[in-house]
């Protein structure tokens, strides 16, 4: 079920659980490999020794007294730095966050994870105020790539991406608003969920863009994404978005396989001939799960459009004191589209909703035949540092926001999604595909990134360079 | 403001309808930022442009000036 070498979820709790290592040894390791990577990672821009070798001294006391610690005994975690830590600064990848006050609790999810044994070890590293799909960040330096250092983590998520690629954590918690956790899961070659709009709760977490803002783990296999969604989920009073809805047990759907699912490929918009990494990714797993249906999915450029106006609008509203009184304290990348978000009709907002609801209403219509598409996630593997453009159809466009080019689309309509990754015949680094199902069906997500695991077409490596 | 982007606006009109802009939404724009704001603005003109060029179902366009999804709920606050 994983990677040989690979320090899963499943095997650390279960080597803590059955007293063959102890949770404050897992810890302590942990916390020495991200002191032997972090700086030429920057990845981790809180490191909480102090608490982290507590909470596991607890596990194992839990242990020592014959109780039984959860399935997470152990298992180390790390937060993109949006999420609330108690008696930490909430920077949410900003420099304004600093002149706040240290947060008084503890997430929702932190809390959910560390009730189940894990142990919180840092906050990581984010693009400012979450509008980024590179991993740069003009006040804290970029975080790195674990196959390439001169390569982006992509965005916005970049820390979880980074410090669950490189396997300092088995890991992490991120947001995904546009893309911000299948982002960089493609980009740094790990496994990622974006459950359903509403799945998990977001109290105690620095928002972006109120009706677009998903959580969400990054891990190194399926089974230890399935085993840590199962442990975050249930409704919780504190975000208006959360739905209330029976947990989905994930990890016991696995084992069922592909069999009787119907699964098509993305077409139309997510044609990705034009990105040759992008679409040899796709063919591979089609051809593995013996897919030969294409779907056009008429009005996911629209929705697309709708994201990106309905994201620009909401997060400047949002910001507007900010920009109003700090605006040099911006990243510049994200300051001066946060103003044009400030200025734009309202009737494009409007508009955008209105689109994205009827490309809601198209996609029920595509899943009352299929379970499961097969999307492009990034259009390519990851840029070096600093690019500035992508080409698109012999056009040079933004990198910055066209990064989330066929990511944006599922997450306007609030649909669960997997990003599973690929290592390409000949390529020093990964990307990903994207796994998408109907509403609250994130299990058939996982069930096809379990297959293509267990083909051996989707595969987390371990970097020597850093584990 | 659709035609943003188009030929239509010599740049130093662009330039007008976006310091007109920033003065009505009482947001002002660093000189540093003008260029990148009105190149921004105008990717935004052109999903907006997708949009309108794209007509919602009569129903739709009734019912959904705000995002409402069948499968989601709405009360309380997020932080």
């Amino acid at each position: 079920m994983h990677t040989a070498g690979t320090p899963s979820i499943h095997a650390i709790a279960a080597a803590v659980r059955r007293g063959e290592v102890t949770a404050s040894a897992t810890i302590a390791a942990c916390l020495q490999r991200i002191e032997r990577s972090n700086g030429t990672l920057n990845c981790f821009t809180t490191v909480l020794h102090e608490r982290a070798l507590q909470r596991a001294a607890h596990v194992d006391s839990l242990i020592a007294d014959g109780k039984d610690p959860g399935p997470l005994a152990g298992v180390p975690f790390s937060v993109k730095n949006l999420f609330d830590v108690a008696g930490v600064i909430t920077l949410a990848g900003s420099l304004i966050n600093q002149s706040q006050a240290a947060a008084n609790s503890d997430a929702v999810l932190i809390q959910r994870l560390e009730a189940q044994g894990a142990v919180l070890v840092g906050a990581v590293a984010m693009g400012e105020y979450a509008y980024d799909f590179t991993g740069e960040n003009s006040h804290y330096g970029a975080c790195r790539n674990p196959w390439d250092s001169d390569r982006m983590s992509g965005g916005s998520s970049s820390g979880s991406g980074t410090s669950v690629g490189a396997a300092l954590v088995p890991l992490s918690l991120g947001s995904d608003t546009n893309g911000s956790i299948r982002v960089p899961a493609s980009l740094c070659g790990i496994f990622g969920l974006k459950p359903t709009y509403g799945r998990l709760p977001r109290s105690g977490s620095f928002p972006f863009c109120e009706s677009l803002d998903h959580l969400g783990p990054l891990a190194r296999s399926t089974a230890d994404l399935a085993l840590s969604f199962d442990c975050l989920q249930g409704f919780d009073a504190g975000d208006h978005a959360c739905a209330e809805v029976p947990p989905l047990r994930t990890l016991d759907e696995l084992p069922k396989g592909i069999d009787g699912l119907r699964l098509a490929r993305a077409g139309g918009f997510f044609d990705c001939t034009r990105f040759p990494e992008a679409q040899a990714a796709l063919d591979r797993v089609c051809h593995h799960l013996g897919i030969s249906t294409t779907l056009p999915l008429h009005g996911a450029a629209e929705g697309r459009a709708a994201a990106y106006l309905i994201t620009n609008a909401e997060s400047s509203a949002l910001h507007r004191e900010r920009l109003l009184a700090r605006v040099d304290d911006f990243d510049p990348d994200t300051r001066d589209r946060f103003l044009a978000g400030s200025l734009f009709p309202a009737t494009w907002y409007i508009r955008a909703q209105q689109v994205r609801r009827r490309w809601l209403e198209q996609m029920l219509a595509v899943f009352a035949d299929v379970d499961v598409l097969i999307a492009p996630c990034t259009p390519c593997s990851a840029p070096l540092l600093g690019s500035k453009t992508l080409t698109i159809n012999g056009v040079d466009r933004p990198l910055r926001p066209n990064l989330g080019l066929f990511t944006q689309p599922f997450s306007a309509i609030g649909l669960p999604v997997c990003s599973v990754p690929l290592w390409l015949q000949g390529s020093a680094l990964p990307i990903g595909v994207q796994l998408v199902a109907a509403p609250w069906r994130e299990d058939l997500c996982l069930r096809v990134a379990q297959q293509l695991e267990q083909q051996g077409v989707a595969t987390c490596r371990l970097s020597t360079s850093y584990a | 403001m659709n035609t943003l982007h188009s030929d239509l606006l010599a740049p130093g009109d662009k330039q007008a309808l976006v310091d007109s802009l920033a003065q009505s939404a009482g947001m002002p724009i660093p000189a540093a930022s003008s260029a990148a704001v009105t190149a921004n603005l105008i990717v935004a003109a052109e999903m907006a442009q997708l949009l309108f060029a794209a007509e919602p179902a009569p129903e739709v366009a009734a019912s959904a000036s705000i995002f409402k999804p069948t499968v989601l709920p709405a009360a309380g606050s997020v932080r």
